[in-house]
């Protein structure tokens, strides 16, 4: 304040609560725990969920999308505790689910090949993904988009009975609905992924598993 | 460079963390400010990005983020961070023993009275040292705007504690 306190300045500055003692002990505790902040457990957010049509999104809003997908799928080690998982559902009511897990990159040698950190390392990057909600910037419609466009003459994702992702001889009927919506959530997501790492310290390099798996059906 | 952010951030957090610890203790629980000081050093670290290059830029925008925390934490989110279990246990943070003087309550709650923002506005310029355009910085509104509330808040204290403002 530049003016002159009056009356009530004085009795608002007196009011205020005491301020803290401080000690070369609180100094040094405070320190440190700025320091540890850094690295400290984020806590889970639960995966959000996306749908493929209105119809079935009370079914998904109501948590039994994940239900299923946690108690159905049989997901690899790595998957079992993800650093993005991305529940969904295809157009034909298929539930499921994509999750990634990223690892920083120690080396690449001449060949190309990624030598991955030790994957019980947690990453920064790692943790900054399990932090944020980045499953609402996957442009799932803006993908499909994309998928529709791509040359299927030859091959394309398809979603097999067994409820893997699987590139496949072109048939004559070309990819289905669910085939289509599969490769782009996987495309979405990537997408995702890439757009943090650039962003994530000025430009992040890593490396990725990922998988997606759907509910079984019967062929 | 993001190693002089980061180098950057612990300065600044070390500049500011007693001062964040008093502002926190003031709007809440003292047994809470650990944990609400902690998040607001977690926040700090994930929005590295965010981290203003002036040393005054930095400290205002540490105090936006302890506000934010604080807000979360009037709206009911309460999260316990291991890392303030070692403040609990200094002595300089335990409950002060002796009451506030009648004077100091009778104001208090008058600008416990006032609206949020005015509240607020008072409590940064008169028990945290702000000048009312950092007082305005760290609420997130324009100065101008910190300026007529200030002004009206001054007016409401002055009709709410009369008696006790007269010369």
């Amino acid at each position: 304040m530049t003016h002159t306190p009056d009356h009530l300045d004085v009795l608002l500055a007196d009011s205020a609560p005491a301020e803290t003692s401080v000690s070369p002990a609180l100094r040094h505790d405070l320190a440190l725990m700025a320091i540890e902040a850094r690295s400290a457990p984020r806590p889970r957010r639960r995966p959000l969920r996306v749908v493929a049509t209105a119809g079935i999104a009370a079914l998904l809003v109501s948590g039994a999308g994940t239900a299923v997908a946690a108690s159905v799928f049989d997901w690899a080690p790595w998957a079992q505790d993800p650093d993005l998982a991305y529940p969904f559902v295809l157009p034909s009511g298929r539930a499921c689910e994509a999750r990634v897990a990223v690892y920083d990159i120690e080396s690449v040698d001449s060949d190309g090949a990624v030598t991955r950190f030790d994957p019980a390392n947690d990453s920064d990057f790692a943790r900054h993904l399990r932090d944020s909600d980045l499953i609402d910037q996957a442009d799932v419609d803006a993908s499909i988009t994309e998928v529709r466009q791509r040359d299927t003459s030859i091959s394309y994702v398809a979603v097999l009975p067994g409820g893997y992702l699987e590139d496949v001889h072109a048939t004559a009927s070309g990819p289905t609905e669910d085939d289509v919506y599969a490769a782009a959530v996987s495309n979405a997501v990537r997408d995702v992924l890439n757009a943090e790492a650039a962003m994530f310290e000025g430009g992040h390099d890593y490396t990725a598993d990922e998988s997606i798996l759907c509910e079984t059906v019967t062929p | 460079m993001i190693g002089d952010r980061k180098r950057a951030l612990r300065s600044a957090l070390e500049a500011s963390s007693v001062d964040l610890l008093s502002y926190l203790r003031r709007r809440t629980d003292s047994d809470d400010a650990p944990d609400l000081l902690g998040e607001t050093f977690v926040v700090a670290w994930r929005r590295l990005d965010d981290l203003p290059e002036e040393p005054m830029g930095a400290r205002m925008w540490l105090f936006g983020i302890a506000r934010g925390v604080l807000l979360n934490h009037a709206r009911g989110v309460h999260r316990r961070w291991a890392l303030a279990d070692r403040l609990r246990g200094h002595a300089a943070l335990t409950s002060t023993t002796a009451p506030p003087a009648d004077e100091h309550l009778e104001v208090r709650d008058a600008i416990s009275r006032l609206e949020p923002d005015m509240a607020e506005l008072i409590r940064l310029v008169h028990w945290d040292g702000f000048r009312i355009t950092d007082a305005a910085q760290v609420m997130g509104i324009p100065a101008s705007t910190a300026r007529s509330r200030y002004q009206r808040a001054k007016e409401l204290l002055r009709l709410a504690l009369d008696p006790a403002v007269a010369p």
